[in-house]
This record gives C-alpha cells, structure tokens and sequence, in this order.
C-alpha cells in the first residue's frame, strides 16, 4: 500500500473505521486546518478525528437562465438565494409560466423559448443520485441513517420521504408538460435547449471557455428546497464533495506523509486545480478573493459552498446506502404517476435491503 | 572385464500405461504455462474464495478476517434481492438464447447459399463480435434514448409513440437480451456456417431425386447433421448467458427498479463496491454449484444425442 492515496469524500468514513487511513491531525496546525472550508473538514472527520484533506470540492446548485426567466416576468429580486430559496414548486411555476409563454410565442410565430430542466439524475453513474440529491431529504429535516448507522427509520421516514417526493410531482407531471430534459446533449443549458440545470460547478468552466456570449445570461441559485402543503419551505443545502488525499496505515513515516497531504491540498494547489480543471478551491481565502469570485455564477457557488454545503451522509456502509438511495429516486423518475407506485413501500424495501449484513 | 552399461530406457511406466520419456517432457513443457496460470488466476482465486465464504472478510481488512460459519449461506437464502438477480439471470437466459440460437443458424443458413455479396454479410454479421461489449452498450444506449435516440426516431416515422426503453422497468430487459442476442449471434453463426459446409452435397441430391422439398431437406438432413454443432453452440450459449454482467452494468446500472440486476453483477457488486467480501463469495460458490449442475446436466444430454 502507498503511504498517501487519493479518497473520495464519502469514503473516508469507511476507510477510517476499518483503519486503512490514519487521524492526520497531529500533523496538520490549527491554522492550516481552518483555512478549509467547513465542508472538508467535517467531511474527513471520523470520531472527532481528522483522517483528509481536500484541495477542490463541487458544490452544485440551480443553474439557471436568466434572460429567459426575465421574458415571463422574473426579476433578478425573484431570483432564489440562500436567505428566499425557490422550492421545487417554484421551479415548476417557472417552467409552465414559460410554457404559457411559448404558446403566445407559437401564435406570433416567433422562436419559442427553454423551458425544461436538465436533472442529470444518472450523472457519473453510481454516485450521482447521492451527490446532486442528498439535499431532497436534507431540506426536508430527513437524514440517510441514525447514530447507529441504521438506514430503516431514517431514509424510510416521513421526513425523508416527503423531501423525496418534491421529485415525484416534476416526474408525474413530466408525462403531460414534458418538464424533463432527456436528451444527451452536456452542454443543453449553455446550448439554450432547457432554461434550468441541477450540476455541479464544472458548467461554469464549460460556459467560461466555450459560450462565452452566454456568461452574463445565467446564474445559479440555491439547490430548490422542500416545501410543504401550507407553503412552508426547507432549509437549503447545497451538494458538495470531491476527491482528497490520505495517510494510510502503511505509511512509515507519518508527519512527511501527512504533509504531502497538506502540500497537495493546500491553497496553491487549490488554486492550481481551480485554474487547470475547474474545480472549485477548499479554501476560504480563495473562495474570498473578489478576482476569482466577487461576481456572477462563481460568487453565487462559492457562497453556496461556504454557506449551505451538505456532504453525503458519512457512513462505513456508505456505498449501500448511496446504492439504496440511487435506487429510490430512480424509483420515482421511471414508477411516479403509475398506478402501482408505492415510494414508502419501496424505500423501507431499499433501507432494510442497506441494513441487511455488516 | 569391462563393465557393460545397461542402456537408458527411453520408456516408463505410469499408472500402468507407458510412455516416452521424451515426448512427456514436450508435453509438460507446452502445457506448463497453462498449468501455471491457470493455477494462479483459476485455481488459487476459486480456493481462496471459497474459504472466504465462511468468513466475515471485508474488501479493506482481508488481513483481519474471522471465521463465520454458514452465516453467509443462510443469509443468500434469505436474501430478497439475490432471488431477485437469479430471477433476472433465468429471465436473461430464457429470452436470449432460443433467440439468439435461431439467429445465428437463421444467419448461417442464409450465408450457406450463393448469394450476392456472402463475403461482405459474413464480414457484417460478424462484425458486433469483434467490437467489444462497452462499445456496443454504449452505441445503443446512444441509439436508445428516449428523446434524442435514432430508433424512436424511426419508430416516430410511423406513428409510434417515443418508447421509454432502458428507462422503463417492463422494456429494459427485453432490450439487453435483443442487444446481447445482436453482439453474440455472429460467433455462432460462423461455428453453425462450418457445421453447415460439412454436409456432403450429394445427400441433398439424392434427396431432391427422391422428391424431397426445402422443409424436409431442412429437417431430415440438415438439422441431424448439424446436431453435435447445435448442441456444442447450446451448451457455450446457456453457459455465457448465466454469465451476463457487462451489459446491464453499463447500460442500466442493475435497473430501473432492480429489473436488469444479474447474479454476476450482484456478486460483483456486493464483493467490489459493497466490499463484502464473505457474502459476495458464499453467493459466487452457490451460484457455481448451480452452474456446474446445468453444465454437467447438458452435457450428459448432449452426450446422449452425440
């Protein structure tokens, strides 16, 4: 085994509990450690132990466009933001107001306008589903599993299940309004063929790089939140989550281990990754620097990343709990408005089956 | 006086048989690499994981693994979704391989005459075999996209309405054994063509002397004929499709709603990315005493025909 390698954020809980990575925390001074955002940090702490670090993270929210919003009515003060989000509710009024709009626009015989929203539920195959929509329940008051990392109870729960179906109205109503965008075009929103995207912050490079005319016509508000029959809404939570770096055991000399790790992620390599690969940096100083991020789509991710980040659920069986919780809202988008749909009876199903074995 | 020395035999005697020295040593050096890999990526990972099964080995602490008894046994029997993979698996092998069967000797048959062209349908019909299964999952996942794919395209021209495809619980199986069906059957269309080539000609003429016509040409002659090479082609075919993983893998992740999860891609997923080890070998060890059952099984039957 090396002395350091590269985790993914949710799996640093598991590593941790079988002891394959060790606390670096010794190692690291209190002033590197609070450099990072609250993200990292909570992320890679196992027992109230330090076991990574992490020089770019993704935080994810509503990509949307404004230029169109605008067209039916928005104005940048109805915009979502972390003090008045949107709900899902929200987002669904936008998409039939455009609707609306595009049949005055057909009778004019003018060029109709983006209305769907781009979901990206299977991005990156296994962990998409947990990375972009663990906020579903999140915002709902839900969780993933107990202290005992019990997922029956917890990801089955009321709670859980009401922030879950905010999914469940956009996928029955999709059949007649044709909300979701379904197609394979990654650059759909830039594009202009859907006028919202749920992704993480990689687009903004994209649209920096490649849609240049289209950088002033969009924004990105929180991720929607949960909100209840009276109109109540959730707290927001963003997505958030990447790759870091640990000791592990093997490791025969753990200080110089450890400060590989901090070399790695610190704010010079942050920033490097941020400039090369878009990544977004882990430090608050950089995310704080108005050159980089005192405008536009880059201020509002950043300010969703220090101010709402929720990292996945930090569980040693995470990998079946991710798989679990894949399978529910993959439930929902291909089973909602079926006469056979039955979320509670299928996610308790889904918890136990996560519960079952070690 | 000198002392004569007694030549060297170029024999000896093994197990009551004898052999020659030399030609053994030939042998055994051909059959060494074999032997040796074999030894280290069959035998030893069968070994191995079959004594995990008794165990609660986990993926990131093989080091610290202790004894479990049929703990891991008892919980495959109870396991809802493992029946559910089985159920998906026979659901797999029943669809795909009478279709798959018929569409290479359909092919085969085809390719048999002269026709316009054989060399290029031989090239085309064999042409998904050599492309390799990511490539061919990916290709029609592209082709298969509700909204933007080629077929519902097509299918639109007439009046169908946009199919849901991978994405529908009800369709998505169907279409990976159509899929897997299209990849396959070019393999065993060229095992059946030479099959074919084999039967003498003059059996066809003298059966068409006697008035005999294409049906009864078909079921007398050919299909006798060709039985020992329908039985070998049955026999890999039942095999390889107990074996599915790649397609459902790429193409649906296991679902929608768990209908494409297989065994293979359970055991993998349970041993790989749950990293439960113990599990995931008590179920590869139940599965391939299944398996050897269906293959011995067949075998016996096709030794009988034989």
């Amino acid at each position: 085994m090396p002395d350091v390698f590269a985790v993914d954020s949710p799996n640093i809980t598991a590593y941790a509990a079988e002891n394959v990575i060790i606390p670096i925390d010794e190692y690291i001074t209190t002033e590197e450690k609070d450099s990072y955002v609250n993200s990292v940090i909570t992320q890679s702490t196992y027992k109230n132990k330090l076991y990574a670090l992490s020089g770019m993270d993704s935080p994810a929210g509503l990509y949307y466009n404004k230029e169109v919003l605008k067209q039916v009515g928005y104005t940048d003060a109805d915009f979502g933001t972390i003090a008045a989000p949107w709900s899902w509710k929200d987002v669904e009024e936008a998409m039939d107001k455009i609707i609306a709009k595009n049949k005055e626009l057909k009778q004019e015989g003018k060029k109709e306008l983006p209305y769907k929203i781009k979901l990206n539920i299977g991005f990156g195959g296994d962990e998409g589903s947990m990375y972009l929509y663990s906020p579903l329940v999140y915002s709902a008051g839900g969780s993933f599993a107990d202290a005992n990392e019990k997922v029956t109870g917890s990801l089955n729960s009321e709670k859980s299940l009401a922030g879950i179906s905010m999914l469940t109205e956009i996928f029955e109503q999709d059949a007649t309004k044709s909300w979701v965008y379904r197609g394979s075009n990654v650059n759909a929103f830039p594009g202009g063929e859907v006028a919202f995207e749920i992704y993480g912050s990689w687009l903004i490079d994209a649209i920096d790089k490649d849609y240049r005319t289209f950088k002033d016509k969009y924004d990105i508000m929180p991720f929607p939140v949960y909100e209840d029959a009276d109109g109540n809404k959730g707290e927001v939570k963003s997505p958030c989550g990447s790759w870091g770096f640990s000791v592990t055991e093997a490791a025969k000399d753990e200080y110089a281990a450890a400060r590989v790790v901090a070399y790695f992620t610190g704010a010079e390599s942050s920033r490097l990754m941020y400039e090369s690969i878009g990544t977004f940096p882990t430090h608050k100083s950089l995310l704080a620097d108005t050159d980089l991020f005192g405008s536009g789509a880059a201020k509002s991710l950043s300010d969703l990343l220090v101010n709402t980040s929720a990292p996945r659920p930090l569980l040693a069986k995470y990998p079946k709990v991710s798989d679990a919780y894949k399978e529910i809202i993959n439930y929902v988008q291909t089973k909602a408005g079926k006469s056979d749909y039955n979320l509670e009876k299928y996610a308790l199903e889904k918890a136990q089956g996560a519960d079952s074995g070690k | 006086m000198e002392k004569v020395k007694k030549p060297k035999s170029i024999y000896y005697k093994f197990l009551g048989k004898t052999y020659i020295k030399s030609d053994s040593i030939v042998g055994i050096a051909f059959i060494l690499p074999a032997v040796v890999l074999g030894a280290i990526f069959v035998i030893a990972p069968m070994v191995i994981s079959l004594s995990y099964a008794f165990t609660d080995a986990n993926l990131l602490r093989l080091d610290e693994v202790a004894w479990a008894g049929f703990g891991q046994f008892k919980r495959a029997f109870t396991d809802p979704y493992l029946w559910n993979a089985f159920k998906n698996t026979l659901e797999f092998v029943v669809k795909v391989v009478p279709l798959q069967l018929l569409a290479a000797l359909g092919l085969a048959l085809i390719l048999n005459t002269k026709i316009k062209g054989n060399t290029f349908f031989r090239w085309a019909f064999f042409c998904p075999v050599m492309l390799s299964l990511a490539v061919t999952s990916f290709l029609w996942m592209n082709l298969l996209n509700p909204q933007e794919g080629l077929i519902n395209a097509f299918l639109g021209a007439f009046g169908v309405s946009p199919q849901p495809f991978l994405e529908s619980p009800k369709q998505a199986m169907n279409v990976i054994v159509f899929v897997s069906a299209w990849q396959g059957a070019g393999y065993q269309m060229l095992i059946f063509l030479s099959g074919l080539k084999n039967i003498p000609p003059e059996l066809y003429e003298a059966a068409g002397v006697d008035g005999a016509g294409s049906a009864t040409k078909f079921f007398r002659i050919t299909l006798p004929s060709i039985l020992p090479t329908f039985s070998f082609v049955l026999v890999t075919m039942l095999i390889g499709a107990f074996r599915l993983m790649t397609q459902p893998m790429i193409m649906t992740d296991g679902g929608p709603v768990d209908s494409t999860m297989t065994m293979s891609f359970y055991i993998y997923r349970q041993g790989i990315k749950y990293r439960d080890v113990a599990y995931s070998s008590a179920i590869a060890l139940i599965y391939t005493v299944f398996m050897s059952v269906i293959a011995l099984t067949l075998r016996k039957v096709t030794d009988v025909k034989d």
